[in-house]
C-alpha cells in the first residue's frame, strides 16, 4: 500500500513537473547572478524537518562554512510539500541538497545532515571537481 | 533412533530460521510472531510490512529497508543491523541487544521501551526517534545524529555518546554523567525537567 502510494506521489509530481531551466527562481538567481562560476545550492527541505532546521541554523552559519558557500554557490530552497520540484531531481528523504551549473545539470548531491566540518569537505570536494 | 532424533533436533535449533515463515512473509507482506532467527535477509525491501513479535535473532539485515515496518515486540539480539533503514518503523518493546547496527537508519522511529544492551549504534541517524522507557545500557551512540530525539525516563549514563549531534534532544527524567550533560548541553539540547548529572561510575 505504502509503495502503490509512493508510486502514486512519484507519478503526479512527474507529471506536474518541469525542467530546473524552466523554474523561475532558478533563472532568477543566474539574471542575478553577475559571477556565472557560482554553482546552485538547492536544497529540499520541509518545515517539520529537524535535520533540515539543523543544516540552516547550525552547519550553513558555521563561519568556515558561510564564507565558502557564499563565495561558490547560490542557495535556492525547495520545501517538498509546498513547492513546485523541478524534473529529474528525484529524492529519498529530506534534506537532501542538489548542486546545478548554469546550465541546469546536476554536477553534486549531498543526502542528510552532517557537522560542519565533514560538510565543508564534501562541499569543497565537489566545487574542486567541477572546476 | 533417539540419537537420530537429537541430532535433527540439534541441527534444527542451529539452523534457526523457518523457510516458510520467509516465504510468507515475501509473499503477504505480513509474518506475525514468525521465526526468521540466524536468516540472511540482507538488502531486502521489507518497508510498510508487518512483522510484529518475531525473532530476529542472529539474522543478517544488513542494507535492508523496513521503512515503515511495523516491528513491534521483535527480537533482534545479536542481529547485523549495519545501514539498515528503520525509518518510522515501530520497534516498540523490541529487544535489541548486542545489535550491530553502526550506520542504522532510526529517523523518527518509535522505540519506546526498547532494550539497547551492549549495543552498536554508532554513526546511525536518529533524528526524531522517541527512546522513551527505553532500558538504555553500555550502548554506543558515538557520532550518531540524535537531533530532536526524545530520552524520557532513561538512564544514559553508561552509554557513549562521545560525538554524538544532540541539537535539540529532548532529554526528562533521565541520568546522564557530567561529561554528557556538558556535551549536550553545548549541543543545545533541551533539559526539559529531573534531568541528573553524575559522576560516571567505573
Amino acid at each position: 500500500m505504502i509503495k502503490i502510494f509512493f508510486l502514486f506521489i512519484l507519478m503526479v509530481s512527474s507529471i506536474c513537473a518541469m525542467q530546473i531551466t524552466q523554474d523561475l527562481s532558478f533563472q532568477n538567481v543566474y539574471k542575478n547572478n553577475q559571477n556565472n562560476e557560482k554553482l546552485v545550492l538547492m536544497l529540499y527541505s520541509a518545515e517539520t524537518c529537524p535535520q533540515c532546521a539543523y543544516m540552516k541554523q547550525k552547519v550553513f552559519k558555521d563561519i568556515e562554512v558561510k564564507k565558502f558557500m557564499d563565495k561558490q554557490f547560490v542557495i535556492l530552497e525547495k520545501d517538498v510539500n509546498k513547492d513546485n520540484l523541478p524534473q529529474g531531481f528525484d529524492y529519498f528523504g529530506i534534506p537532501t541538497m542538489f548542486f546545478i551549473n548554469k546550465e541546469g545539470n546536476q554536477v553534486g548531491k549531498i543526502i542528510g545532515s552532517s557537522r560542519a566540518k565533514p560538510f565543508l569537505q564534501q562541499i569543497q570536494n565537489i566545487v574542486k571537481e567541477n572546476r | 533412533m533417539k540419537l537420530l532424533l537429537f541430532s535433527i533436533a540439534i541441527s534444527l535449533t542451529l539452523y534457526g530460521y523457518d523457510q516458510m515463515d520467509i516465504d510468507k512473509l515475501l509473499k503477504d507482506e505480513e509474518c506475525k510472531v514468525c521465526d526468521f532467527s540466524n536468516a540472511d535477509l540482507s538488502g531486502i525491501d521489507l518497508s510498510g510490512f508487518d512483522i510484529q513479535e518475531s525473532d530476529f535473532q542472529n539474522a543478517n539485515l544488513e542494507n535492508s529497508n523496513l521503512f515503515m515496518t511495523e516491528l513491534e515486540g521483535c527480537n533482534f539480539q545479536g542481529a547485523n543491523l549495519q545501514n539498515t533503514i528503520f525509518w518510522k518503523a515501530n520497534l516498540q518493546f523490541s529487544n535489541l541487544t548486542n545489535v550491530k547496527a553502526k550506520r542504522a537508519n532510526f529517523k523518527g522511529a518509535n522505540l519506546q521501551n526498547s532494550t539497547l544492551k551492549n549495543s552498536d549504534l554508532s554513526y546511525s541517524i536518529s533524528w526524531k526517534a522517541d527512546f522513551t522507557d527505553a532500558s538504555i545500557d553500555t550502548t554506543d551512540f558515538s557520532n550518531s545524529e540524535l537531533g530532536d530525539a526524545k530520552f524520557y525516563h532513561n538512564d544514559i549514563s553508561s552509554s557513549n555518546l562521545k560525538g554524538a549531534i544532540l541539537w535539540q534532544t529532548k532529554f526528562k527524567d533521565t541520568t546522564l554523567t557530567f561529561e554528557q550533560c556538558n556535551d549536550a548541553k553545548k549541543e543545545e539540547a533541551l533539559f526539559l525537567e529531573n534531568v541528573i548529572c553524575q559522576k560516571k561510575e567505573q
